[in-house]
């Protein structure tokens, strides 16, 4: 009898075990560790981006090379209008380079601990400001996922689904829609090697002869400014800030760069997951109504500044926020 | 397809950015229109001449002009365009009445402003950053987003301009 109970006791206790090493996360875990996975996770691959915008539908197929926790390369296959083009990370900059212009945009990287730091703040904004579902699990590029989606009331039906891998958590596919611009964004891995080995040259970038190279220095000479205060302790001019945000949307930190000459303040909004950009500077006009400028950016003038603010929200709420920034 | 929309895709199929089955209906149509054969003809005879020209500098706001005349344009491109085209399209007595009532206005204006041209110097002044400005504000926005090591963001910019001029 004792025998038999004992057995039962085994069985009950493996069954539990099995059990809990079969179930998922909760939604928000899985979250949390998409986040980090970036940081902490090396891969290789290939990648599909699938973008529908205003009827329009592109694809893109490029190589993902990453090294944790800041090192990347892509480099674009296909359409042929796009190979050539390469975006590196190397640990001091990030760069993106377009052959057919023969130019290079070179970036400034966050050290790994101030991106640690970011994605900290972010995480909590996000558990306040969205729901996390989770909806199951897939298959992704041969492997296991976990199927999760941000909701968010405020977000004017913006959708956002992930598929996280189950043992490294790193996104391998997502589905993002944004009503407001008619624009569907999705990401997905064709293939994924998690053991990836690496040239040392891989993610070196050094400009072709002949490029010309723009962008601006390490922002604040290399300090991130995070608060607005010290941010106006060190602007070469008071620092204009919108009154109105969307819901949910904080100040998030800013900068203080010089590009030819000219000092730029750009300072940054977020909600956790979406950010608004705001950069001014000097030079112009009093042209105050805000217009909708190229690549999504809203551009206006406002006491002898100049304006440009970019955010994936409807145009009428860029524009209000263009109108509340004083 | 139809010949409409067979030119405009033809920047497209040369290419190679067609999806499989825009590709095939393209090449329907080619196999039975010389007109739009024609058309890809000399289009593929103009790429190969453009190609063999030296580059040319452009003004910085060259691009910033050009998307203003691209698909997916702003607003106010749009109302312009719109406005222009339902002009063209007014009968001749009323084009006349318009272009008589734009004399009068212009010579009144003229003679209002002579006297006062500091005054009319002194109205709106716009300001227009550089197209490389704007472009690193948007290359930095995107790269700042989380500094995310995945860039989803980092592609669409470029991709989306790309088709913009092809749509």
């Amino acid at each position: 009898m004792l025998g038999k109970q004992q057995i039962l006791l085994v069985c009950v206790c493996v069954a539990l075990l099995s059990g809990s090493a079969l179930a998922a996360p909760p939604a928000e875990e899985i979250f949390r560790r998409m986040h980090m996975a970036d940081s902490e996770v090396s891969f290789a691959g290939e990648q599909i981006a699938y973008i529908v915008r205003g009827g329009t539908e592109r694809k893109v197929r490029r190589r993902v090379m990453h090294q944790a926790p800041n090192l990347l390369r892509v480099e674009h296959l296909f359409p042929a209008s796009l190979k050539g083009e390469l975006i590196v990370a190397d640990g001091q900059n990030r760069w993106h380079y377009f052959p057919s212009r023969k130019e290079a945009i070179k970036i400034p990287q966050y050290s790994p601990a101030r991106k640690r730091f970011l994605l900290g703040h972010r995480k909590e904004l996000a558990r306040r400001n969205f729901r996390i579902l989770y909806h199951g699990e897939d298959h992704v590029a041969g492997r296991d996922v976990y199927v999760i989606e941000l909701k968010c009331a405020n977000a004017g039906g913006v959708a956002r689904k992930f598929w996280v891998d189950t043992s490294t958590f790193v996104k391998l596919k997502s589905l993002q829609t944004y009503p407001a611009a008619g624009t569907t964004e999705s990401m997905w891995f064709e293939r994924i090697d998690f053991h990836p080995r690496y040239d040392k040259n891989t993610f070196r970038f050094t400009p072709p002869p002949g490029t010309r190279v723009v962008g601006p220095p390490a922002p604040g000479g290399g300090r991130a400014l995070k608060s607005l205060a010290e941010l106006n302790e060190n602007a070469p001019f008071p620092v204009m800030t919108p009154s109105f945000l969307p819901q949910g949307y904080v100040w998030e930190s800013g900068a203080i760069q010089e590009r030819g000459g000219e000092q730029v303040v750009w300072t940054r909004y977020t909600n956790g997951v979406d950010n608004i950009s705001l950069f001014q500077r000097q030079g112009g006009g009093n042209d105050h109504d805000p217009r909708r400028g190229p690549r999504g950016t809203v551009m206006w003038q406002e006491g002898g500044y100049h304006f440009i603010a970019i955010g994936r929200l409807p145009y009428e709420t860029m524009v209000k926020i263009a109108n509340s920034v004083r | 397809m139809k010949c409409k929309q067979v030119k405009r895709l033809i920047n497209d199929y040369l290419e190679a950015r067609l999806l499989a089955p825009e590709r095939a209906g393209m090449e329907t149509h080619l196999g039975a229109c010389d007109s739009c054969r024609g058309t890809l003809r000399a289009t593929q005879v103009a790429i190969q001449t453009l190609g063999e020209l030296p580059p040319q500098q452009v003004s910085e706001d060259f691009w910033m002009k050009l998307e203003c005349r691209l698909p997916d344009k702003s607003p106010m491109c749009n109302r312009i365009a719109t406005g222009l085209v339902d002009w063209l399209a007014w009968p001749p007595h009323r084009l006349a009445a318009a272009g008589v009532g734009i004399a009068v206005a212009s010579a009144l204006l003229f003679i209002g402003s002579h006297g006062q041209r500091e005054n009319v110097e002194i109205g709106l002044t716009h300001y227009q950053p550089s197209a490389a400005y704007v472009m690193q504000c948007v290359e930095q926005h995107a790269a700042y987003a989380g500094d995310q090591t995945m860039p989803e963001l980092a592609v669409p910019d470029s991709l989306v301009r790309d088709g913009k001029s092809r749509d």
